[in-house]
């Protein structure tokens, strides 16, 4: 990792910190302080999709964790959030507990989940593990379609507003100060869960699973490990999410979210905290150019461009990224990042 | 006793079509390695071409289902070429990843083309009718059954006695030696794409004929899946097998268990279920190769 | 360097993305905006289009003619002009309240929701903000408080209940008739599966057999669900479906030999989204038999005025494309109720002054007869806490291929939770 010349490491703690120069810590301290004051300027359309943009920043934080660093791949994302989104409804409807009990409960649930459909990963990977993934997608929103008296089935389940020490978190800047709160720590603990012993495992894991065991790494446990965490971070998106909305419904966690958060990993680059960051924002962002310049576009061309565009742009994006640009938007940045470091004594990198 | 002989009938059919998608996705598999998450999308493909040639074109179903099969086997090579050959020896995810945006692409491409309306042709398709007694076997499936039947044969006679056949069952086998027996990699690769599409495509146009074509069709990829788990990634007969396996189970669970259930719906899980059971007890299906892993 | 390249044109997107985020268009003098959000992609994408085709012609005419229908002498404001503004939700909720912030900063005071997910997740958000919204999805969760999503055809508990009447009325025998729900696998479907339409159905005199779910958009054939409606020697099936589920699931009763003149004799009814005219064109002689309630008229009876508009409005806007799907009135009766509200609140508060509350409370809430040109099945009456605009339920029947009225019976008003 690069850093400013004449930035010298004397000590452990020094060489371990993730902020090291004062400029660093100015220019964070910045950043939070026009993210929480972004409600006294921006519109609320702009408020609502940096608000979705946080819930998809933590949820794919915990996907990144599972597939990025443990190379568990898992297309059932979406439908974990649900677990979490559904398990906080029902304690906060049905049994009017306050949103910050239901919560770490939601979480946990989606944990849980985790666990459970976590399972076979004991036993298989690859192709296999993606497959079963996808089939606990299909069996969560199974049974919450099932369990009609507790979830409400297809009609979904009215949530109140969440309520934080007597204030309620009602207007569309107070939500989207909540959101970013948990954005601002799932990025703090994600990179820093990966610093630990269990991270460190789980890029072993990645990368030679046989290996790894021989090295003395328990497969068990640091595979559930994994998809537990991963799934709680899930879990609180899918909570916050079900918040936002006041309403809990299968429509909200669709298949193809599962998916596309793979492709926010994919576009911001896997196995990096920065990567899971920018990909979240890059893909959002497309999606909402879609959506504006849709209408024009379908003016010109056809009715159905509109529809056929986002499909289009999603997945030339990928292609994209796959063949140009495999380790993402992340390693560009930080290629960027050394070229001003460099600057004016850089040469061309070479490859 | 009818009763549940004609949900055997019934799934029995249903599971042909399963198999026929499923027998797409194990040729690419087995010659490239690639898990090809957009082979449901052929099929709606083929739904849509079938519309095309049929209705709009008014061609008879022969000439159709030429038309249809020369467009598929451009559309798998332009696929292999473009997207999946500068992917050689990347990680699994990417590859995946690559099929699934290939998926989106393609659904994109429907949508443009043919506007993602709902598109039949009701009694297009020569039309079968059998009754045994006071079941009735689906006329479709009985074309089905044929078709599937003339492919896994032609497949069979291919792979076992043609030299690009043989070449694409040794790429499997192992590339390294492949490449220095002078057999080119790439031309294997292309071949399967184009088989699988071509596969795709036929089983599309039959059930595109049987409940219309919509983008959602794409979705039967999804439960091909379930079929190829249990039938063994790497074998063509147990796609069938497990096609058919699957295809009884789930319409006789569902007919049996749903009126139990709240919420009902279990024909749509179902396969799910069954993939997680043999994914637990059983990994590699079937008739699947056991791999066994080297450092 | 190629690669740089790639990365700063990438990156001038973002930017240029982000941009067109946070700069809020101010609206330009004197326009007033109708339309929301459309499910152009998914199930709902064929009846959405001609939706979006009907808002877009009836936009047009009241631009050219400031005449809100032929058949009315009211005029839109002569000062002012409308414009249709809209967006593609992909049937995704997130989607859908992130275009309803978006359309609600450039000035819209009304708004329209798509399908049934949009309608669940924008209902509450719309009532906050004092938006009133015409709908396309009529499902009973619409009645729940807060209500300010509004029908123009029954929702579909009422119109099966219209079904359900219709048939005991033709009921020969003796015994009571056997019903169950053959119903889609989604929020549209399954709201119909509620006690009051049950509890109904059993007040009349039937005997209640028991559900079966078909997947919205069936990739085989729903056999297993109707074996098992002929085991239980259901007489009528009722049902909310799109057509891509009704057509394959008709067909394939026909193939087992049930339908009203079928060995095995029963009826298949569906509310709106099912409808006749589009199910007869695909299905033919195929589809004789099935029912559909709270629809509109064929769009080839050109003796309806309603009809003779929506065709006049074509042949003047895109002659040769013609729009022949029955949800094409849908658009025109949307884009007229919004019109319609925006016109009446302009009676009572200056245009400077208009809010979406001010539309819903001095537009929505006063639109009483609105005379549709024999559209809905009758003229459009709102109110607080009235959001089903009719109260009359048209039924329709496939016979010899073609659509036949069979009259129209009276809206029961079925659903009234809390």
């Amino acid at each position: 990792m690069g850093r400013q010349r004449g930035t010298f490491l004397e000590n452990y703690a020094q060489d371990m910190a993730i902020i090291r120069t004062r400029l660093q810590w100015a220019m964070l301290f910045i950043f939070l302080l026009l993210l929480f004051s972004c409600p006294l300027f921006l519109s609320d359309r702009a408020l609502t999709v940096m608000t979705m943009i946080g819930i998809a920043v933590i949820s794919v934080h915990g996907l990144n964790i599972l597939t990025g660093y443990c190379g568990q791949i898992s297309i059932g994302h979406a439908g974990f959030m649900a677990v979490g989104g559904y398990t906080s409804a029902i304690l906060s409807a049905k049994l009017g507990w306050p949103f910050w009990a239901t919560l770490p409960c939601g979480a946990l649930g989606a944990g849980v989940a985790g666990l459970i459909f976590g399972l076979p990963s004991l036993k298989i990977k690859g192709f296999y593990l993606i497959m079963a993934t996808i089939a606990a997608h299909f069996i969560i929103v199974w049974l919450i379609l099932q369990l009609y008296g507790l979830t409400g089935g297809g009609d979904g389940l009215a949530v109140s507003r969440p309520e934080i020490a007597g204030f309620t978190v009602k207007s569309k800047g107070s939500y989207f100060c909540l959101v970013m709160a948990f954005a601002c720590l799932a990025t703090y603990t994600a990179q820093n869960i990966v610093r630990t012993r269990a991270g460190r495992a789980f890029v072993a894991i990645r990368d030679n699973d046989l290996a790894a065991e021989v090295m003395g790494i328990n497969l068990w446990s640091y595979k559930l490990q994994a998809f537990f965490i991963g799934c709680v971070y899930a879990g609180v998106a899918g909570v916050l999410l079900v918040h936002y909305y006041a309403f809990a419904s299968v429509d909200l966690f669709p298949f193809m979210d599962s998916v596309w958060y793979l492709g926010m990993l994919i576009v911001g680059g896997m196995g990096s905290t920065l990567g899971a960051l920018f990909g979240a924002i890059a893909l959002k962002l497309l999606d909402e150019l879609v959506t504006v310049v849709g209408p024009g576009l379908s003016a010109i061309v056809a009715p159905q461009a509109a529809a056929s565009m986002g499909l289009i742009a999603h997945g030339l994006v990928i292609i994209i990224f796959l063949i140009f640009e495999p380790r993402g938007l992340a390693h560009r940045w930080e290629l960027v990042g050394a070229y001003f470091r460099l600057w004016p004594f850089s040469h061309e990198e070479r490859e | 006793m009818t009763y549940f002989l004609q949900l055997v009938v019934t799934g029995f059919s249903l599971g042909i079509v399963y198999a026929l998608v499923a027998i797409g996705f194990v040729i690419i598999l087995k010659c490239s390695e690639v898990f090809n998450i957009a082979q449901g999308h052929f099929v709606l493909i083929g739904g849509y071409l079938g519309y095309t040639f049929l209705v709009a074109f008014h061609l008879p179903i022969w000439a159709c289902l030429l038309m249809a099969m020369a467009t598929a086997a451009v559309m798998g090579l332009l696929i292999e070429r473009l997207t999946l050959r500068p992917l050689v020896g990347q990680p699994v995810l990417a590859v995946i990843m690559m099929t699934i945006a290939l998926a989106s692409i393609l659904e994109g491409l429907a949508t443009l083309i043919w506007g993602g309306e709902y598109k039949t042709y009701h009694g297009l398709l020569p039309t079968l009718s059998l009754h045994i007694g006071e079941i009735s076997v689906p006329s479709e499936s009985l074309i089905g059954l044929i078709v599937s039947g003339a492919a896994v044969t032609i497949l069979m006679l291919f792979f076992h006695y043609t030299k690009i056949g043989l070449a694409m069952r040794a790429t499997a086998e192992d590339l390294q030696v492949v490449q220095s027996a002078g057999i080119k990699a790439t031309r294997v690769y292309a071949l399967s794409w184009v088989i699988a599409s071509v596969v795709g495509v036929i089983g599309g146009i039959l059930l595109g004929g049987v409940s219309g074509v919509m983008i959602p069709l794409a979705n039967v990829g999804i439960k091909a899946f379930a079929v190829v788990l249990l039938g063994g990634l790497e074998s063509i007969g147990g796609a069938i097998v497990a096609g058919i396996i699957l295809g009884i189970l789930e319409n006789v669970a569902a007919g049996y268990l749903d009126p139990l259930l709240p919420g009902g719906g279990l024909a749509n899980v179902f396969p799910f279920i069954v993939m997680i059971v043999v994914l637990i007890f059983k990994p590699h299906g079937l008739f699947g190769q056991v791999r066994i892993e080297r450092i | 360097m190629a690669r740089n390249k790639l990365a700063l044109i990438a990156c001038l997107v973002i930017a240029v993305v982000a941009l067109s985020l946070f700069t809020v268009r101010s609206s330009y003098a004197k326009t007033l905006y109708v339309g929301g959000t459309m499910a152009l992609t998914g199930a709902y994408a064929e009846d959405t289009a001609a939706v979006l085709a009907g808002y877009q012609d009836y936009v047009k005419y009241v631009n050219e003619t400031k005449n809100l229908a032929p058949w009315r002498n009211e005029k839109f404001p002569s000062d002012i002009s409308l414009e249709l503004l809209w967006r593609d939700d992909e049937l995704k909720p997130p989607k859908a309240l992130s275009i309803y912030e978006e359309l609600k900063a450039k000035g819209m005071l009304v708004f329209r929701c798509s399908g049934s997910p949009q309608a669940l997740a924008l209902k509450d958000r719309l009532f906050e903000d004092g938006f009133g919204a015409p709908s396309m999805a009529t499902g009973p969760y619409l009645l729940t408080p807060p209500q300010s999503v509004f029908t123009y055809y029954p929702i579909y508990t009422d119109s099966l209940a219209a079904v359900a009447d219709w048939f005991m009325e033709n009921w020969k025998e003796k015994r009571k008739p056997r019903v169950a729900y053959l119903t889609a696998d989604n929020a549209m479907g399954r709201s119909i599966v509620v006690p009051e339409l049950t509890n109904y159905l059993k007040k009349v005199g039937y005997e209640f057999v028991g559900t079966q779910f078909v997947p919205l958009v069936p990739t085989s054939p729903p056999t297993t669900q109707l074996m098992w409606l002929k085991k239980k020697k259901v007489d009528l099936a009722l049902g909310v479906m799109i057509n891509p589920g009704s057509q394959p699931t008709v067909k394939e009763m026909v193939r087992l030999g049930m339908g009203p003149n079928q060995p095995y004799k029963i009826v298949f009814g569906v509310p709106a989204p099912g409808h006749t005219a589009v199910f007869a064109a695909a299905m033919g002689k195929l589809g004789d038999g099935y029912v559909c309630a709270g629809s509109f008229p064929p769009m080839d009876q050109l003796s309806i005025p309603g009809i003779k508009f929506c065709n006049d409005l074509q042949n003047k806007y895109h002659p040769g494309k013609q729009v022949t799907h029955i949800m094409y009135e849908a658009g025109i009766i949307e884009a007229m109720t919004q019109t319609e509200a925006l016109r009446l609140a302009m009676q009572k508060v200056p245009f400077e002054k208009l809010t979406p509350r001010a539309v819903l409370e001095n537009g929505f809430y006063r639109i009483k007869g609105l005379e549709t040109g024999g559209m809905t099945s009758t003229p459009l009456t709102y109110g607080k806490g009235d959001i089903e605009g009719i109260d009359k339920v048209r039924v329709d029947q496939v016979q010899n291929g073609k659509v036949v009225k069979l009259g129209s019976w009276p809206c029961r008003h079925l659903y009234k939770r809390k």
